[in-house]
């Protein structure tokens, strides 16, 4: 910005800003009446300085370039604020738009203006439209070129998310597009499945994720298992869909009010958990209509509720609660289905018409006579579907959407690949079944790769990479009995990150021993406390030293004094470095399992460092390879200050490659771990055999250097254990590391329990 | 020694599961030392108070901890004012005069403390006193129990391999469902309709066992609520105070047992 005082039109001392800029206006006649009129207005709502400080920041845009369009747009959005808004909004209105239109010019600007004014209502407090504003300056100071793609896409937006959702949301979109300007531009118009996925993440106050625990937990406790939900941004999804195993959820409920929202999510997911539990075939679709459809729909919703009802009734109270329409004579199909739905969930609702007495008198029966007899739905659904057409009321089966709001919308309770090919209405519902769900395998979670530049991310590094350079280190020559000095050189090769959603199915699977670890964690904690006795104070009086002492003082000997005993607690101090190979022949499959040798041991990796997570031990691990000895590939998995999640994508990402050089990988961790401050420092190598490299022909260097390496790290005064995988394993590693020092795991597939026992092993006591 | 406080004079309430009673006596006749193995509250000292009445034995609980030493279980030397004097242990007491001695939760003593029971527990049947230098010998009545909760299992505190062995044992589950609610009932005086709810809302929270919760709630747990409902006291308020805050301190946990207390009333 120019400095005030080389303006050519510098202020008088003491004269107004508004005057000066009045003045400078007088050439363009038409924008000083429009400037005279708004500065009137100001000053009939707010003090004189203020006015004054307006009629600044007026100059001030004006000076950036505004065109008159611009300074227009500004000053109608102001006459519909003023009689609500506060100075400082408005001056923050002001300043947003001169950032806005310095970075992204005059039209943009404009376009934002015009598009935040659309959504003022009369009267209304600035500081939300200010905000929005200021932030899109914000993103017109990194992006200038995002903000025009935004601003196309801007209503829906600002939909789904409030001030500091939309900033989020925005900072996502730049950190995912730093450099693309073209898929950049596709994010912010909400053209990326990614971008939508995001802002359904960021979607303000009714969202679905501070639920989800609990949820899982009522699902697991009613029903024995747990639901799987997908959060889904898309605004053509109003009600939740089942699709396969999976509960689709929309990212928003428009007709959702806030205190509702634990009910209806927990209904919606009991509902969805019924549908698993009681609709065991998907329905045939065959020449069914759309109306048809519809009540199948409804009548097993309300057939799979009643089922669940008869074991917890409470859940009845649950569902009923939400059923809101009234009895009336209003014959038209939202109302009827609606009041139908009703009636079926509630015995005691009375609602005085036929259809619907029919519907539910020959539900009644067919439920009494066997309720898990599915067929009779549709059967039902045909009689009253004729009998909705003999009454000629209409069926728009576009704009139907299913109430109340926490049942699915059914289409997932249908087998499409049924249809009848003549049955166009039908057909039009199967692209719309289908259409999210294409689109929800597409965008699926985060952490799948949903754009090429992503998957291109998550794939291996090219071979010709080279890593960079980050130490050098000796080696030892069994045979001249010397270091060899900077012989190899280290390389860091940056993991690999890949899609985590197998990992985590994994670790979910492995429940039953992550409860193990846990038991054990929690009694590691709380490090148990070692008795002292014989002591000269203490808490407690020693019995058995006091007994000693009364009978010394009666035989007349002199008695020990040592009499009381104390409670000492020891706190833990220990930090472990893990070191994971990720040689070639780690790519082995473990029997039975489908596994390779390296997907067990990430697993078992991702385990303990959920439990060190919980038992808040210090811990890092590294991954290593090796090309030659100029050539050691290190790919650190987790840092000693990371979160453990955050290794969950290089684990996953792992690709087992190359070589196995021991002793330089010991020596690299055994230099991370012993710049550590802590009590005892514990080095685990997990590995499935002998060192071995392309440059090296004698196996014996190579063990000989891992002994060397083990026992310079013994001299740092680190704890140096080894995790020998397979059959054989266990002797190799005794040669290296001693046989007291050595844990053999032959079932590879054991590891995951035996490697966390083992630190607790190593560690507790 | 009189061990007649120890005796049981009246039948306590116990409802078979399975065969325990017929493996008990079993087991008792040929003196076979048992291992009572399952979650808590399930019933395993109610089951060995059951037998001690039914055996006509007296019956002498020790209640294993961290801090129990040899000494607590074998006895030691007191003094008085004649000088020093010996007094039994429990386990002493029950090995002279021939009582059932039930070590409860033994995983919680120290390990070196369960060795003690060793040489009761093979052919000698003997309990050697080092301090008094007596090797008291085991009466012909004497038997010997222990419960274990394999919950908690762990690699710090387990039996040593060498204190398993000499056990036989038997496992103990929750009651099936009617036989848990005849039970709910019967115990806290409380209709069969509203014990098979309770019975319903603690198999559901068992389906949290290890994903939320150690282990579910325990038909000691809905005795207790029962017992509170038949005071008075409305069925969600007891199982609020008996279940869901008892159990856990996790928000999403808590949410999730009061849903399913509610979805279950």
């Amino acid at each position: 910005m120019v400095p005030a005082s080389l303006r050519l039109s510098a202020p008088d001392e003491g004269a107004h800003s508004g005057d000066v800029l009045a003045r400078r206006l007088a050439g363009r006649p038409e924008l000083a009446a429009r400037f005279a009129a708004a500065r009137l207005l100001v000053a009939r709502h707010v003090e004189v300085a203020d006015a004054d400080m307006w009629a600044g920041s007026v100059a001030a845009l004006y000076d950036a370039n505004a065109g008159p369009a611009l300074l227009e747009a500004l000053w109608s959005l102001e006459t519909r604020l003023l009689p609500g808004t506060s100075v400082p909004a408005l001056l923050a209105l002001w300043s947003a738009t001169r950032t806005l239109c310095r970075h992204a010019g005059a039209a943009v600007a404009r376009r934002a203006v015009e598009a935040v004014a659309a959504r003022v209502h009369y009267g209304e407090d600035g500081a939300h439209l200010a905000a929005v504003l200021r932030i899109l300056a914000g993103l017109a100071e990194r992006a200038a070129d995002a903000v025009a793609p935004l601003l196309d896409a801007f209503d829906d937006i600002v939909d789904a998310v409030d001030a500091s959702g939309l900033e989020a949301w925005i900072a996502d979109g730049l950190a995912l597009h730093p450099a693309d300007r073209r898929r950049r531009a596709a994010y912010f118009r909400l053209a990326d499945a990614a971008a939508r996925q995001r802002l359904a993440e960021r979607a303000g106050a009714i969202r679905y994720a501070p639920h989800e625990e609990r949820l899982r937990k009522v699902t697991r406790a009613l029903f024995g298992f747990e639901p799987e939900v997908r959060v889904i941004a898309d605004r053509g999804l109003r009600r939740t869909r089942l699709a396969g195993g999976l509960l689709l959820m929309p990212a928003r409920f428009t007709d959702l009010p806030a205190a509702e929202a634990p009910t209806t999510f927990e209904a919606a997911v009991l509902h969805a958990a019924c549908h698993r539990a009681f609709t065991t075939t998907r329905f045939a679709v065959g020449r069914m209509k759309p109306v048809q459809l519809a009540l199948v729909a409804l009548l097993e919703d309300a057939r799979v509720e009643r089922l669940a009802t008869r074991r917890y009734p409470g859940l009845a109270r649950l569902w009923g609660g939400l059923h809101h329409a009234p009895a009336s004579r209003i014959q038209t199909i939202p109302s009827l289905f609606a009041r139908l739905a009703r009636g079926l969930a509630d015995p005691a609702f009375a609602d005085g018409d036929g259809w619907i007495a029919k519907a539910r008198r020959l539900f009644d029966d067919a439920f009494a006579a066997d309720p898990a007899q599915q067929s009779f739905v549709p059967e039902i659904a045909r009689v009253i579907g004729h009998d909705l057409g003999q009454l000629r009321i209409p069926f728009d089966a576009k704009g139907y959407v299913v109430q109340p709001l926490y049942r699915d919308d059914g289409l997932g309770l249908f087998d499409w690949a049924e249809t009848d090919p003549e049955n166009a209405d039908a057909l039009e519902l199967m692209v719309e079944a289908a259409r999210i769900r294409e689109e929800e395998v597409d965008a699926g979670s985060s952490d799948a790769p949903a754009e090429p530049g992503e998957r291109a991310r998550a794939q291996p590094r090219a071979e010709d990479e080279e890593g960079t350079l980050i130490a050098l280190h000796p080696e030892w020559h069994h045979r001249l009995r010397a270091e060899q000095p900077d012989h190899v050189t280290v390389r860091l090769y940056p993991a690999a990150e890949g899609a985590t959603d197998p990992l985590r199915a994994r670790l979910a699977v492995a429940r039953g021993v992550r409860a193990r670890i846990d038991a054990l964690v929690r009694r590691a904690r709380l490090d148990r406390p070692t008795r002292l006795r014989r002591r000269m104070q203490g808490d407690d009086l020693d019995l058995e030293a006091a007994q000693e002492a009364m009978q010394a003082l009666r035989l007349r000997e002199m008695p020990d004094p040592r009499i009381h005993m104390a409670k000492h607690r020891q706190g833990r101090d220990v930090a472990l470095m893990l070191l994971l190979d990720i040689s070639q022949s780690t790519a082995d499959p473990v029997a039975g399992e489908g596994e390779t040798v390296l997907s067990t041991a990430a697993l078992s990796v991702a385990l303990l460092g959920e439990a060190l997570a919980g038992l808040g031990d210090p811990f890092a691990a590294d991954a290593f390879a090796s090309n030659g000895r100029a050539d050691v590939r290190i790919t650190p998995l987790k840092n000693f200050d990371e979160r453990w999640e955050a290794a969950l994508p290089r684990l996953a990402g792992l690709q087992p490659a190359y070589s196995t050089r021991l002793g330089a990988a010991l020596r690299h961790g055994a230099a991370r771990l012993a710049s550590r401050a802590h009590h005892r420092r514990v080095l685990v190598v997990v590995t499935d055999g002998e060192p071995s490299d392309i440059d090296v022909e004698e196996s014996e260097y190579l063990i000989e250097d891992a002994k060397h390496a083990v026992a310079r790290a013994r001299g740092q005064g680190l704890d140096v254990f080894c995790v020998a995988l397979g059959e054989a394993a266990d002797k190799a590693g005794a040669a290296m590391f001693g046989r007291r020092n050595t844990f053999g795991v032959t079932r590879v597939s054991e590891l995951p329990q035996r490697l966390a026992a083992l630190y607790y092993q190593l560690t507790v006591r | 020694m009189n061990l007649d406080q120890y005796a049981i004079a009246e039948e306590p309430f116990y409802a078979p599961v399975a065969e325990e009673v017929v493996l008990f006596e079993a087991a008792y006749a040929e003196r076979i030392p048992l291992m009572l193995k399952g979650p808590t509250g399930c019933g395993k000292t109610r089951f060995v108070e059951h037998m001690a009445w039914r055996l006509k034995r007296p019956l002498i609980t020790v209640a294993c901890h961290e801090d129990m030493t040899a000494s607590d279980l074998v006895g030691r030397y007191l003094l008085d004012a004649d000088g020093t004097v010996w007094r039994d242990g429990p386990l002493t007491e029950a090995v002279r005069h021939g009582a059932i001695c039930y070590l409860d939760e033994i995983v919680e003593a120290r390990q070196d403390t369960t060795v003690v029971i060793h040489p009761l527990t093979d052919e000698r049947r003997v309990l050697p006193l080092d301090k008094r230098n007596e090797l008291v010998a085991a009466h012909p009545d004497f038997f010997l129990v222990i419960s274990y909760n394999p919950g908690y299992q762990s690699a710090v505190k387990d039996l040593k391999e060498s204190t398993k062995q000499r056990f036989a044992a038997i496992d103990f589950t929750y009651a099936h469902a009617d036989r848990e609610t005849a039970i709910v009932a019967q115990e806290a005086g409380i209709a069969l309709d509203i014990a098979e709810k309770l019975v319903r809302i603690a198999s559901a929270s068992r389906n949290l066992g290890g994903r939320g919760l150690d282990e579910g709630a325990s038909t000691r747990t809905l005795i207790r609520a029962g017992k509170l409902i038949a005071r008075g006291i409305g069925i969600a308020q007891a199982c609020d105070m008996t279940i869901v805050s008892a159990l856990t301190d996790d928000r999403d946990t808590r949410g999730a047992l009061r849903s399913v207390v509610s979805a279950c009333l």
